[in-house]
């Protein structure tokens, strides 16, 4: 009897992660370059009471046999790397990337990587992300810039006030053979794991990667609409286990009460 | 005078069970690929226990490695434990760009795992995924005469019942869709009436124990008397 208690309870449980990614999804809806997370679910191992083709007491055979799941379980929180929308933005630093691809970030003695583009310079005039970490390869804007453009296949150029070019460079990108395995290090940045894969390098619009735009922002790929349709079945998903549960009690109740 | 009672305990004991196959079909609502069970009972306390395995809602995701089969089939899975079947095509790629489960284990194509270079994938409708111009295999969807030899293995993974490998056909109407997920199927309004019609049964048979003991105290207390 208790058992059906707690296959209840996990279901509750997995309900209650799945409200926690919907819930963060949600939260960074407005962030960018942020990829929303799914949680993937799995039921639990089953408990046979009796297999297929036993023999009956008269002598037939059991059709088939009685397996008792146990619940459910979540498997994996899944980042879901679809394309978020672009929206213009005017600034020159501020870059997309169209497919795949991330750029590279040094973060302390760290190399992380990001899909967010949202870049500025620091005060030696290096491109950095919001938090002051530098872009890879680094790269300085002479002082004097006034336009910087960016091409698709990744060429930078710094104009002068008077149209001369000043500097270039070449911004590279990295890719993932399962980027589904980055770890999610906050702040916008993946780190890569052993489940990732080592990163690859490689020049924007060469083959498996994507192309680069500035003057654009890639906003979440978080669909509002969607998120709240989770929201809901994961909710009413919680509530028809935590009838399960009463259900149980009440059963318990009953059987409790045989003996008066 | 005590035999009356068996049978409620009985029943009780089976209204415990179809409870617990209940609780597991609703823990499972928002699993993907999952297929509901139905415990029937028939005469002479004898019961038995089916796998519905009719499809749930496809559900479009828009992620390029969701795959759903809509019509008959399941894909193959490569296990340590040997080939496994699944309706629950949440893939993802692997530090190798093999295409594998959440749990990290193969999907196998028409000559063996699916290895998936490069990032626009597409799958069509007959399961074949190609990266450009070039196929990187077939999804394997394979479908059986009888569901019976199907067992539940866990990870929403289906084993063939005595561990012997099953005779494998071609299934019937495939069509495989990529950037979605087929839910279980599992209907809350069905599982939400079981659980009362659970709950109301298992009450019966309380009532009937405690008639049955009081007709046991009535015998005890009043023949007896010889009044």
């Amino acid at each position: 009897m208790l058992r059906g208690l707690w296959t209840a309870a996990s279901g509750m449980a997995a309900q209650q992660t799945n409200i926690d990614v919907v819930s963060n999804n949600l939260a960074n809806v407005n962030t960018t370059g942020f990829k929303k997370s799914r949680a993937n679910f799995q039921d639990l191992i089953y408990q046979t009471q009796r297999v297929a083709g036993a023999i009956t007491a008269n002598g037939g055979q059991h059709p088939t046999g009685i397996q008792v799941g146990m619940g459910t379980k979540t498997t994996s929180v899944q980042k879901i790397f679809t394309q978020g929308d672009f929206v213009q933005t005017g600034n020159d630093l501020d870059m997309v990337i169209e497919g795949d691809g991330f750029f590279r970030i040094q973060s302390g003695e760290e190399d992380m990587y990001t899909r967010a583009g949202n870049f500025t310079t620091d005060s030696e005039g290096y491109i950095t992300n919001h938090s002051g970490d530098r872009l890879q390869p680094e790269f300085s804007l002479p002082q004097e810039t006034t336009v910087v453009s960016v091409q698709s296949n990744g060429q930078l150029t710094a104009y002068g006030a008077g149209d001369e070019v000043l500097a270039t460079t070449q911004l590279t990108l990295y890719t993932f053979a399962n980027p589904g395995g980055l770890y999610s290090a906050g702040r916008n940045l993946f780190r890569p794991t052993e489940g990732s894969g080592a990163a690859i390098e490689g020049n924007p619009g060469t083959e498996g990667f994507g192309t680069i735009s500035n003057t654009f922002l890639e906003k979440s790929n978080v669909s509002v609409v969607e998120e709240m349709v989770a929201l809901i079945t994961g909710q009413r998903a919680y509530e028809a286990n935590s009838k399960a549960v009463k259900t149980a009690d009440a059963m318990l109740d009953t059987a409790n009460n045989v003996k008066r | 005078m005590l035999h009356e009672m068996a049978r409620p305990v009985q029943g009780g004991l089976r209204q415990e069970k179809k409870f617990e196959i209940t609780a597991n079909n609703i823990a499972n609502a928002n699993t993907t690929g999952f297929k509901k069970d139905i415990l029937s009972f028939g005469e002479m306390l004898s019961y038995r226990m089916n796998t519905d395995f009719s499809d749930g809602p496809v559900k479009s995701t828009g992620n390029k490695l969701d795959v759903a089969i809509t019509g008959d089939g399941f894909f193959k899975i490569q296990t340590d434990e040997g080939i496994r079947y699944t309706r629950s095509g949440n893939f993802t790629l692997d530090n190798t760009n093999t295409l594998v489960t959440q749990n990290g284990n193969p999907v196998m194509g028409d000559g063996g795992p699916i290895v998936i270079e490069g990032g626009d994938v597409v799958i069509d409708d007959t399961g074949e995924v190609r990266v450009g111009n070039t196929t990187a295999g077939i999804l394997a969807v394979v479908d059986f005469d009888s569901y019976d030899n199907l067992k539940k293995a866990g990870d929403t993974l289906f084993a063939p019942a005595d561990d012997a490998p099953l005779q494998e056909r071609a299934p019937e109407r495939v069509a495989v869709k990529q950037g979605a997920l087929e839910m279980g199927n599992v209907s809350s309004v069905k599982e939400m009436a079981q659980l009362i019609k659970t709950e109301r049964i298992y009450q019966t048979y309380q009532k009937m124990i405690h008639t049955f003991d009081e007709l046991n105290a009535t015998a005890v207390n009043k023949l007896g008397q010889f009044k």
